[in-house]
């Protein structure tokens, strides 16, 4: 079964066309990453998946359920370009933050968290080996401990499906595959699936199943990860 | 805008600022024709009378407390009203009720709102903490809602991702984003309504304005002159302080 799947998207805005007969299915458990120039579409597709922008016209599915339903938005999870932390607050206060839905709104106000989410949080945190940054203000961690809070916010909602943009981007090869690592290893014990957009063919080979390769709204190839290579897509960049 | 439009542009500005002067009468050199009179006035400032420091003394911390309870009450309502006035975080009707509430605050100044505070709570520095505190509100208001609608779109876009409440935006992103700007604002605040307060009393709504004008109009240049100078010292003095716990905030 497909975990997401979109059938003839099209987004116009300003008369500019955004996402163009847009069509792809992710299956369920798969790690898929798109790839394409800046200005594809990458980062529009993923919102129009969130619901954060509604398309033109066109069908979404989630698990084979028609439209992006209050239930079916429980499942998603999203990692934004810029991760999306709150500077000024604690590791610990971002990661809680992901698990709004799971707690009652009065809780979340007062900052009287349920003893389960306070210790799923801190299960978390020692899992993404950011424990001992716990009182620390995300303004303060490095680029790697960044991504590592936005991970464990994302997955302490318990998704089945993360949605994350350009995730890596300002990781350096080494500080990536680490992340990813850490990352991967979580995903497959809680049998997440994963579409993430990035510009790395080596993270793409290493940590998807398929690649989708995305120009001027549309996804012109899928390609199995192995088959990746800063050769295959290079076409890609070039003006 | 190409050079030429751009010195058009000046020309226009300086003719409607020498067509100003025509209109009102200004004269430049008046300053200066009436030079002896100003000598006189100076002369007699600078003979301070200091028999007055019991005066000055009470008159300042009254000044002082206007400010601080006045610029308080303010600051803290502005940022519930900012929330509400804020396009990125508020309903569209919400926010352009709470716009014009803070653009009419902040439109007149603390002296106008003096003036009719007078009139309902009657002469005192209550008038004036008012006054203070509803145009601190709206000033405040306005600086605050343009932080917040300036913040950081992906952490908005998480917080709806994970189906947040408004109010649990605010209360996990807004509020503490602008959290530092809020400290330096603050601080911005208080040496600015310490130098607004001063003037209240002119219109008989407290603080150390009421002395200096009743001063100056009974002809006692040198009763005035401690008075004013008083208030030239926690000015300067409230302005290095403020501007350096902000520098230390920022470093923080």
């Amino acid at each position: 079964m497909d975990a997401l799947s979109m059938n003839a998207v099209h987004l116009t805005i300003n008369n500019r066309k955004i996402l163009s007969n847009l069509s792809m299915n992710v299956p369920q458990g798969d790690a898929v990453t798109i790839m394409g120039p800046n200005g594809a579409g990458k980062t529009t597709l993923l919102k129009v998946a969130l619901g954060l922008v509604k398309p033109t016209s066109g069908e979404l599915y989630f698990f084979g359920k028609k439209g992006l339903s209050k239930e079916s938005q429980k499942l998603l999870g999203y990692i934004p370009q810029n991760l999306g932390l709150v500077n000024e607050l604690s590791v610990y206060s971002n990661v809680m933050m992901g698990a709004l839905r799971r707690m009652p709104r009065w809780r979340s106000i007062t900052g009287m968290y349920p003893k389960d989410l306070v210790d799923d949080t801190y299960s978390l945190m020692y899992d993404l080996k950011i424990s001992h940054l716990k009182d620390i203000k995300i303004k303060k961690l490095s680029g790697g401990e960044k991504q590592r809070v936005a991970i464990a916010r994302t997955l302490i909602q318990k998704p089945l499906i993360i949605l994350a943009d350009e995730m890596t981007a300002s990781l350096d090869f080494k500080a990536a595959v680490t992340v990813m690592e850490i990352f991967s290893e979580i995903k497959k014990k809680m049998k997440i699936t994963l579409l993430m957009t990035h510009h790395n063919p080596d993270i793409a080979r290493l940590y998807s199943d398929n690649v989708l390769i995305m120009m001027n709204g549309r996804i012109e190839k899928n390609i199995p990860a192995n088959e990746i290579t800063a050769d295959t897509i290079g076409g890609l960049y070039e003006p | 805008m190409n050079p030429s439009r751009f010195q058009y542009t000046w020309i226009a500005i300086l003719l409607i600022i020498i067509g100003s002067s025509v209109h009102l009468g200004f004269n430049p050199l008046s300053i200066i024709d009436d030079a002896d009179n100003s000598a006189v006035i100076l002369g007699e400032l600078l003979e301070f009378d200091f028999s007055v420091w019991d005066k000055v003394l009470f008159s300042l911390i009254e000044t002082l407390e206007m400010a601080l309870i006045g610029s308080s009450i303010g600051f803290v309502l502005s940022i519930p009203a900012a929330l509400l006035a804020a396009r990125n975080i508020s309903p569209s009707y919400v926010s352009v009720i709470f716009r014009s509430l803070l653009g009419l605050l902040w439109s007149m100044p603390p002296l106008l709102w003096a003036i009719l505070l007078v009139v309902v709570v009657g002469l005192g520095p209550t008038a004036g903490i008012f006054a203070i505190s509803l145009y601190i509100m709206g000033l405040s208001g306005k600086y605050l809602y343009e932080i917040y609608e300036s913040q950081n779109v992906s952490a908005y876009d998480a917080m709806h991702v994970l189906g947040a409440t408004r109010m649990q935006i605010a209360k996990f992103v807004t509020i503490p984003e602008a959290l530092p700007h809020m400290g330096n604002q603050y601080l911005f605040l208080l040496s600015y309504s310490v130098r607004e307060s001063s003037i209240l009393g002119l219109v008989g709504a407290g603080g150390i304005g009421f002395y200096i004008i009743h001063h100056l109009e009974s002809l006692n240049y040198g009763k005035a002159a401690p008075f004013i100078l008083a208030i030239l010292a926690v000015t300067l003095g409230m302005d290095y302080a403020s501007t350096r716990l902000r520098k230390r905030l920022v470093h923080n």
